[in-house]
């Protein structure tokens, strides 16, 4: 037996009780729906509506051509009102289709539900897939198409869904596994039918132990188990989960396909089950809202191209006024300067944290104290790196494996002296890809 | 609505330890020991502490003035390393001479390295080290317990010892007060310290272990009584406060077990065929020099990477 598990990490107070008992419940559509053109890594899509078209729910509104990208469906029925601009959560411009919902939620007839589930092929479900324009949910937005067709070279015979949720205060997922356990299972099968894999495994950080029940009975196959892992954050990233379930380790710059493993977030997983038995194209999605800051905390079924905005009126705006907005988990989200943010494919959570929440101490001189060394879940020496960082010494940072930092934060959260060391590592890492990327050029 | 949000890089929150927690920590850890120093060496025992102490944060505090820097004693590690140094000094040291010490450690160890963190030897047993080689007579006066300081007679002899080399002699010197320095007078204390910073995860037991037990096995094969070799001199003291020092030994766990094995080995050599009885203080300045190498050679491996030796 391997080890289960990964050296380092941290243990961050995780208020989860926040949220973790309210059934997923769904905000209403908002009247103006807020689409961002491209919500993948990969080529940027196009629109393929005009301004003034009507538009029907899961209507494809903007596609491309090109193998890595997912189109963008409309999750309303309206008319077109614009084809425009809106900010993205990390603060850039992006292109955006502005829909006028009309409240009717009249279904688009390109939603097929299929008739005959044993008859799929692999390429059915990864044409399906793509056709639904689903993207990993857990954040990396990585066209999930594009996962389920490896080379052929590359055979895979293990699929896992990442149901940890490490990340401090968020539960849609673990509602999601509660919910709708069989979808998950669904799910999976599919993505195993996809892949041809014989195993898939679901892994379950053990602080959501009644989710494992729930799933393990939902299991009618034994191609298919469900594990128990320790809960310590980042058990959610993809190498240490992969490390914690099946003991494979994935080599510094390959890929989780390498191993031959492939790992989905839940609601991707419950996404994939969705739109190969109904049809149904990615256009809504589950997102916690917590934090100290919001009258009603929970979790929500949110459209795709909700305004932050129109979350924030729906579940009774806030106690008292932030002092952050965060999309995503307070350990790797985006911090966002304005609610006219649309909600993503992406967008696992929206928290408001209050000054009590966060850490607003200046960083003080680094003690050699080792607690970053011994938090790094990549056995790499933090305080050398941002030593190397401040001077900007590139070819150190490369000996010191800089490119191998998963940016997970755990380094930074364990620093007794407030020091910031994943934010040097990823300006350092950025600069060093691209100086590279011009070197192959 | 425009609200002002605070825009940062994750991650957002933070653990609550902070330096000032850890200082107190081992503050708190000082203690027991500072309370057996005062019951066996009187309210003398008090003054030396109070003197290093306060000299120490004084020369922080002026340092920190007259260089127009942000004012740091507040992160408590002046207070640490002032209770440090009297903890290495023999309690019947001429009051002055704690004053320069702290003067050394704070002045020249610290802050001409650019303070808290930078320093590359451990501040105590340099100031110690200092005043060792400045002055030697008033430094190797070393007082039995009990004995008050007026007694200058009662200086230098050994502890008389039990039956040492059955088990119940080493248990009995075990609990003992020691002659020396005044934070090596009770063994007892030094472990509840050690429990303590342990039980806190402000140091892990690697180095501690390390040091003593290859103290135990050189001592063995010596051939002397490894135990009461152990226990006497400043080795317990040392490996709880001074081999656990962040900022002058290794960061990872194995270079931590390294370094302790290094002090214990030459601790051990310089007891034995060195020309000081006591070796701790220039095996410990001699291995935080080594650090920069130890560090290279207990680097971590990276996750998914080979192991290139």
């Amino acid at each position: 037996m391997f080890f289960k598990g990964f050296k380092g990490g941290v243990h961050p107070s995780d208020f989860k009780h926040y949220t973790k008992d309210f059934p997923i419940k769904e905000i209403s559509a908002p009247d103006v729906i807020v689409l961002p053109i491209s919500q993948h890594i990969g080529a940027p899509n196009e629109p393929i509506v005009c301004v003034g078209d009507y538009v029907k729910v899961g209507q494809c509104v903007a596609t491309s051509a090109v193998f890595v990208s997912a189109p963008v469906h409309s999750p309303v029925s309206g008319v077109v009102k614009e084809i425009g601009t809106t900010i993205n959560p990390q603060g850039i411009k992006v292109p955006a289709i502005v829909i006028e919902n009309d409240g009717l939620d009249e279904l688009s007839e390109q939603i097929t539900p299929c008739n005959n589930l044993d008859l799929l092929t692999s390429e059915d479900i990864v044409r399906i897939v793509r056709n639904a324009g689903i993207v990993g949910m857990g954040g990396a937005s990585f066209p999930t198409h594009v996962k389920l067709s490896p080379p052929p070279d590359k055979q895979i015979d293990c699929c896992i869904v990442n149901g940890a949720e490490c990340e401090p205060y968020l539960t849609s997922d673990y509602r999601v596994m509660l919910e709708r356990p069989e979808r998950l299972v669904f799910g999976l099968k599919m993505i195993m039918k996809a892949l041809n894999a014989a195993q898939g495994i679901i892994a379950v950080e053990n602080n959501k132990k009644d989710a494992y029940k729930i799933i393990k009975e939902n299991i009618d196959t034994p191609d298919i188990k469900v594990m128990l892992l320790p809960t310590k954050y980042p058990q959610g990233s993809e190498k240490h989960l992969i490390k914690a379930t099946t003991g494979r380790k994935v080599k510094s710059g390959k890929l989780p396909m390498d191993v031959g493993v492939v790992v989905s977030n839940v609601d991707t997983c419950v996404s994939i089950g969705d739109a190969v038995e109904f049809g149904r194209p990615l256009i809504s999605r589950i997102v916690t809202v917590s934090g100290n800051c919001f009258n009603n905390k929970g979790n929500y079924r949110v459209r795709i191209g909700t305004p932050i905005e129109h979350i924030i009126k729906e579940v009774g705006g806030f106690t008292s006024k932030p002092s952050m907005l965060i999309l995503g988990g307070p350990m790797m989200g985006t911090t966002l300067y304005s609610t006219d943010v649309s909600v993503m494919k992406n967008t696992g959570a929206v928290l408001a944290l209050g000054k009590d929440e966060i850490n607003l101490h200046s960083a003080g001189p680094c003690l050699r104290c080792g607690k970053c060394v011994d938090a790094c879940p990549m056995q790499l020496q933090p305080l050398y790196l941002m030593a190397n960082c401040e001077i900007k010494d590139y070819e150190k940072l490369q000996q010191l494996n800089i490119l191998d930092c998963i940016e997970c934060g755990a380094c930074t959260y364990a620093c007794p002296s407030k020091r910031h060391i994943v934010q040097s590592i990823r300006i350092r890492k950025q600069e060093i890809v691209a100086i590279q990327r011009k070197v192959k050029q | 609505m425009e609200e002002n949000f605070i825009v940062s890089s994750p991650p957002y929150i933070r653990s609550n330890n902070s330096i000032r927690k850890v200082m107190i920590h081992v503050i708190i850890a000082l203690f027991p020991i500072t309370i057996s120093a005062i019951w066996f060496y009187g309210i003398r025992a008090l003054l030396v502490m109070l003197i290093t102490t306060g000299s120490a944060v004084a020369f922080e505090y002026i340092w920190n003035i007259l260089l127009r820097k942000e004012q740091s004693i507040g992160d408590f590690s002046a207070v640490v390393s002032g209770m440090m140094l009297a903890l290495v000094l023999p309690v019947s040291i001429p009051l002055w001479i704690p004053v320069f010490g702290s003067l050394f450690m704070i002045i020249i160890v610290k802050m001409f390295f650019g303070g808290l963190g930078q320093n590359f030897l451990n501040p105590a047993l340099t100031a110690r080290a200092f005043l060792l080689a400045s002055w030697p007579a008033y430094m190797t006066i070393y007082v039995k317990p009990f004995s008050g300081i007026s007694s200058v007679d009662a200086i230098s002899t050994a502890t008389p010892l039990g039956d040492v080399n059955s088990l119940g002699g080493a248990f009995e010197f075990f609990l003992q007060p020691h002659l020396g320095c005044m934070g090596e007078v009770y063994i007892p204390a030094i472990i509840i310290g050690f429990i303590y910073l342990v039980a806190c995860r402000v140091i892990s037991w690697h180095a501690t272990v390390g040091y003593v037990l290859s103290a135990y096995v050189l001592a063995a094969i010596f051939g002397s009584n490894p135990l009461i070799e152990v226990m006497s001199g400043g080795i317990i003291f040392a490996s709880v406060f001074m081999v656990t020092d962040y900022t002058t030994t290794p960061t990872t766990k194995s270079g931590r077990l390294l370094f302790g094995i290094g002090t214990g080995l030459i601790t051990m050599l310089i007891r034995y065929k060195g020309g000081y009885p006591e070796g701790v203080t220039y095996a410990i300045l001699l291995m935080n020099i080594l650090v920069p190498y130890i560090e290279k050679v207990c680097k971590p491996v990276p996750f998914g990477k080979k192991v290139h030796r």
